[in-house]
């Protein structure tokens, strides 16, 4: 009966309902209990009106009870389920993105909302209906407007004017609500294009790599370092007595050789022009009588003295698994060293090859060292001859050889130790 | 949010104590041989590095063109000396040198032996030998002579037939004379004076 009451005086106040109006928007702000005790009296209608509207929203809700407490009960439940799915999408965010700072706001405000809805019990439909507009979707903003006309209209009759007397009111809370719908959408949506983007960048980079590094240095890599060692392979077999085989000691042994090369070929180089000059004297004492040959030959001498300055000088060194050979020539003398380890006596083929070269021998030293002879030999180059360092180191070096090998084969004890 | 930091600070606790880990593992198993590698890599490099420089040929600067080049210019020394020695042996096999170089030696040896002859005269040095024993086995041998071609190869052509093993050995000339001084081992046992008779009278036949 007192709700009766109720909508009765209400029903007095039609005709002034623009006074209604004003006289509701000034006296809500200043004394907020009543408003509150004034929404509470209407809830029940307001319940009834959200049926409706939540028919016409969702179908597949229809079936669930129409009662109030069932429906109050229902507002529950679907605060509920929606407070899961903000967990849900919060930690599919946590995982998609490794940004702490969305995270933290995103938890922040959940805990927030826990805490609004605890204490207030006596309005608990009012807050969640409040909550749902923002957190769900656009079109739930109407229904919200709708219920705030409710509450100042009485009968069914009044409210179709009352509705389009308040329509003005709707764009400006509609346009302000939609704006940070949209904001937060669009703001989702750029984060995950920009997801997206770096995702699909950082699978295409990593692609593209592997396949570039695969695709260009796997059989490359296999064919360079065959091509690698077959120039080592070649490298040695240019020097003329390889000690080692590991790559190292090839490039030092060639190093040696390109040098001995260099002195090589300024030896031959003299030794040409050498030539040179004692044919145009040569051809000079053909004119020349016999009386003059004393004096003429001196002029030789001075000519030759004079133009080549330079004396001759070359050296070089041969080693084998036995034998070090090292020759030095300077002008017409020559030095040979020999170190040889002791099988043979090694003196009498030595001497027997300075002889075929036609050099005066002029000093041997020479004595058992150890498991090694070692002997030094002094000669003298005869003039007209053609001796050069690199012939006489390879001739002694050919005859050790042949000599040393011909001992080992003699010597049947010995053979084992060859083999080492 | 409480609960949701307590998942989420372990998963990174746990990835720091993995890499961590990580770190310590490579530390503990540092292999034995990098070291030794590293110095066979500093020494190979070196000497690539060497190789370089003594080329003037220079295609690129990796590895394999270093050892390509140096082929290279290997092969073109080896050409130079080849193309000397041809010139050289060209220039001596010319016809007046054949007919100087015969009429020259000819004139030569006369000389130098009628020269050599007398200067030992003047210092009233005779040929001579000396056998002395050292020990069992060993002796100590002098010899001296006149300076001829291929006396030193006569003298080891003896001390083999002889089957005297040289200990050590000296030899000098000087005026036209041969010195030789040699410490020998012999392997059976011989008479000194017939060795001594015997040596004297090889050394003053002419070949």
């Amino acid at each position: 009966m007192g709700g009766g009451g109720m909508f009765e005086e209400i029903g007095c106040f039609d005709p002034n309902a623009p006074a209604e109006m004003t006289a509701e928007s000034s006296f809500s702000p200043s004394e907020p209990p009543p408003t509150i005790t004034v929404i509470g009296s209407n809830s029940n209608s307001n319940c009834s009106l959200e049926d409706l509207s939540a028919f016409h929203l969702s179908p597949q809700d229809s079936s669930l009870p129409a009662s109030a407490s069932a429906y109050a009960h229902q507002l529950h439940i679907n605060a509920t389920p929606n407070c899961d799915h903000q967990f849900q999408s919060s930690m599919h965010q946590t995982l998609q993105d490794p940004s702490y700072a969305q995270q933290s706001n995103h938890w922040d405000n959940g805990y927030q909302d826990f805490v609004n809805l605890g204490p207030n019990h006596t309005t608990p439909d009012l807050l969640s209906l409040l909550q749902l507009p923002r957190s769900s979707l656009p079109p739930f903003a109407n229904p919200s407007i709708q219920d705030i006309i409710m509450t100042t209209s009485s009968s069914v009759a009044a409210y179709d004017p009352l509705f389009h007397l308040n329509f003005p009111l709707q764009p400006p809370n509609g346009s302000f609500m939609g704006v940070d719908q949209d904001q937060t959408e669009t703001n989702q949506g750029v984060n995950l294009m920009y997801d997206e983007e770096n995702n699909n960048l950082d699978d295409g980079l990593n692609r593209k790599g592997r396949g570039s590094k695969k695709r260009k240095i796997f059989p490359t890599e296999r064919e360079r370092r065959v091509h690698f060692k077959d120039r080592f392979g070649d490298l040695k077999n240019l020097i003329p007595n390889p000690t080692k085989n590991d790559r190292a000691s090839i490039v030092g042994e060639a190093i040696d050789y390109i040098k001995e090369l260099l002195r090589t070929i300024d030896e031959f180089k003299l030794l040409v022009e050498k030539k040179r000059v004692k044919q145009r004297n040569r051809e000079g004492d053909d004119v020349v009588d016999e009386n003059f040959k004393a004096q003429s030959e001196v002029v030789e001498q001075c000519l030759i003295n004079k133009k080549n300055n330079a004396l001759r000088c070359s050296w070089l060194k041969r080693k084998s698994k036995f034998t070090d050979v090292d020759v030095r020539i300077i002008d017409d003398e020559v030095t040979i060293k020999i170190v040889q380890k002791k099988k043979i006596n090694c003196l009498l083929f030595v001497s027997k090859v300075v002889d075929q070269l036609e050099l005066d021998l002029h000093h041997v030293a020479g004595a058992q060292i150890g498991e090694h002879h070692s002997f030094l030999f002094n000669a003298k180059i005869s003039e007209g001859s053609s001796v050069y360092a690199s012939a006489i180191a390879d001739r002694v070096m050919e005859v050790l050889k042949k000599q040393y090998m011909e001992a080992l084969s003699a010597n049947n004890g010995y053979h084992c130790y060859s083999s080492d | 949010m409480g609960g949701g930091s307590r998942f989420q600070e372990p998963v990174r606790m746990s990835r720091r104590k993995q890499v961590t880990k990580e770190k310590e593992e490579d530390e503990n198993f540092k292999s034995p041989n990098l070291e030794a590698e590293r110095r066979r890599r500093e020494k190979l490099h070196c000497r690539l590095m060497a190789l370089r420089s003594h080329v003037p040929i220079v295609t690129n600067m990796t590895k394999a063109s270093i050892v390509e080049d140096a082929i290279t210019y290997i092969g073109e020394l080896q050409n130079n000396v080849k193309n000397l020695l041809e010139t050289f042996h060209e220039m001596e096999e010319a016809p007046p040198e054949i007919d100087e170089e015969q009429t020259d030696p000819m004139i030569k040896p006369e000389v130098e032996t009628s020269d050599l002859n007398e200067e030992m005269k003047k210092l009233g040095i005779e040929e001579n030998v000396q056998l002395c024993k050292i020990g069992e086995r060993k002796f100590w041998l002098k010899i001296i002579t006149e300076k001829r071609d291929g006396i030193f190869t006569k003298f080891m052509e003896v001390m083999r037939f002889l089957g005297f093993e040289i200990i050590d050995i000296s030899l000098t000339t000087s005026n036209g004379a041969i010195l030789i001084s040699a410490s020998v081992q012999t392997q059976e046992l011989c008479d000194v004076e017939q060795t001594k008779d015997f040596l004297l009278e090889v050394m003053r036949s002419n070949p």
